[in-house]
């Protein structure tokens, strides 16, 4: 048997407890963008969690529009969609850390190769990403949905790539030189995610994690540049809050409180240990 | 001759339309500094970073960071503008969060509402973006856009006004 069959909801139901094996999962070959889909499916169900899976999207979307790029049944795009009532008490802002967290475990654990994660929700191998995350929220009359959507290159090769991306991006399979059954993934994520949800009603929080998400963290003590609105600002990555908010000190000494930003580029200061696939 | 207030205001307004961020005029008997509010070194406080929709969690007390730092939260409201004077009739659409403003679901896609759009309460007016978390912002009120005040793809601060709504 190839150690990438298709991706089956039965295959995926198989590994899941009893509890989510009753969630809907719904799994596509070729959908314009899978969080459109389960923000649809989640708006009008009445579960508290469900997911969609794509063998290919059309219309795949990074943030803010941008495209991502995963040839058919080379990676795992799969998002899962998150109901809550507007009285639950959840930090969402947290979320796109927390699915971070989740990634990372699963990728690490599956692998048994350490993964990092750059700040605030990208999984990286020997600097190049993996895996990615768009995370979403809106509101129905009586709930908020929370859509995470997870993009990750799992049995992609270099070459399946666009050479300017090359560089900038890896998958599961070159990294440890073997393909990975995708269904297997997907209920992985899936088991942590509602996990994830029941840990966070009885009133978990990011700073509950954060000394282990920082002990993954690709991104503390690098040279950075990162835009936060129009701005950009130059520094060296300091720290993150138990809040999760990246503290960047700029080279005058000042402190940035980095809320919303994108890290454009990262440098590793020659005294740091070299990055790079470190054995678990 | 010292401005009225009105063409104070005008000026804040005009000032608003354009990619300038900072004016400074000088007049026989006085100064007149303007600034815009997204271009101040923004130090949120710590409360601020949390989704006031996600109520009623206890606010977490300020995290004291490790670093040792001199600077202090620098925002200061701005000057009195268009977006702060009071209209009869109208409303403001605050951010609920610290975040970036986006008008628009994509670069390439039209704003999800201008002046004149109508909207309902349920109407998604804009996102306001958090650590990636892309936070879908409704305007919780009827009516009719009169201003879009916030800039595209600029920072915005908790309890920043992003709209203005004529209410139906």
């Amino acid at each position: 048997m190839s150690e990438n069959p298709k991706l089956f909801a039965s295959r995926i139901q198989a590994e899941l407890d009893e509890e989510l094996r009753a969630l809907p999962l719904y799994v596509f070959d070729e959908v314009e963008s899978t969080n459109d889909l389960a923000y649809q499916f989640i708006a009008q169900s009445s579960q508290p969690i469900l997911a969609v899976l794509a063998e290919t999207q059309t219309s795949g979307r990074g943030r803010r529009g941008r495209t991502w790029t995963s040839p058919k049944g080379t990676g795992l795009l799969l998002s899962v969609a998150l109901s809550f009532t507007h009285s639950d008490a959840v930090h969402y802002e947290e979320w796109p850390l927390l699915a971070a967290y989740v990634a990372h475990k699963v990728i690490s654990d599956l692998t048994g190769v350490r993964a990092q994660i750059k700040w605030p929700n990208d999984i990286l191998f020997a600097e190049r990403k993996t895996c990615g995350i768009l995370t979403e929220l809106s509101s129905t009359r009586d709930k908020r949905n929370l859509i995470v959507g997870f993009g990750i290159n799992v049995n992609l090769k270099s070459t399946d790539l666009p050479p300017e991306l090359r560089t900038k991006a890896t998958s599961l399979l070159e990294v440890t030189g073997r393909e990975y059954d995708r269904n297997q993934l997907t209920a992985a994520i899936l088991t942590q995610m509602h996990l994830l949800r029941k840990q966070v009603l009885n009133g978990m929080r990011f700073s509950d994690l954060h000394e282990t998400w920082v002990a993954q963290c690709h991104t503390i003590g690098k040279h950075i540049r990162v835009a936060q609105g129009r701005d950009i600002i130059e520094g060296t990555a300091h720290s993150i809050d138990p809040l999760g908010v990246l503290l960047v000190v700029d080279d005058q000494g000042k402190l940035h409180r980095i809320v919303s930003g994108e890290i454009l580029e990262s440098h590793p200061f020659t005294h740091l240990p070299k990055e790079g696939v470190l054995p678990l | 001759m010292l401005l009225k207030t009105s063409e104070i205001r005008e000026l804040i307004r005009l000032l608003d339309e354009t990619s300038v961020h900072e004016l400074h005029i000088e007049l026989e008997d006085g100064k007149i500094h303007i600034k815009k509010a997204d271009t101040l070194s923004y130090a949120p406080p710590l409360s601020h970073v949390d989704v006031p929709v996600a109520a009623p969690a206890a606010v977490p007390a300020p995290v004291v960071s490790e670093v040792t730092t001199s600077v202090t939260p620098t925002f200061t409201p701005p000057a009195e503008s268009s977006a702060a004077a009071a209209e009869e009739g109208t409303v403001l659409i605050k951010s609920p969060m610290v975040g970036t403003f986006y008008a628009a679901p994509s670069p390439t896609s039209p704003p999800y509402v201008e002046v004149g759009s109508k909207v309902t309460e349920k109407t998604v007016v804009c996102i306001v973006e958090a650590m990636k978390l892309m936070n879908e912002i409704e305007a919780d009120v009827r009516g009719e856009i009169v201003e879009v005040i916030a800039e595209n793809g600029h920072l915005v601060e908790y309890g920043q006004p992003l709209f203005r709504v004529k209410l139906a």
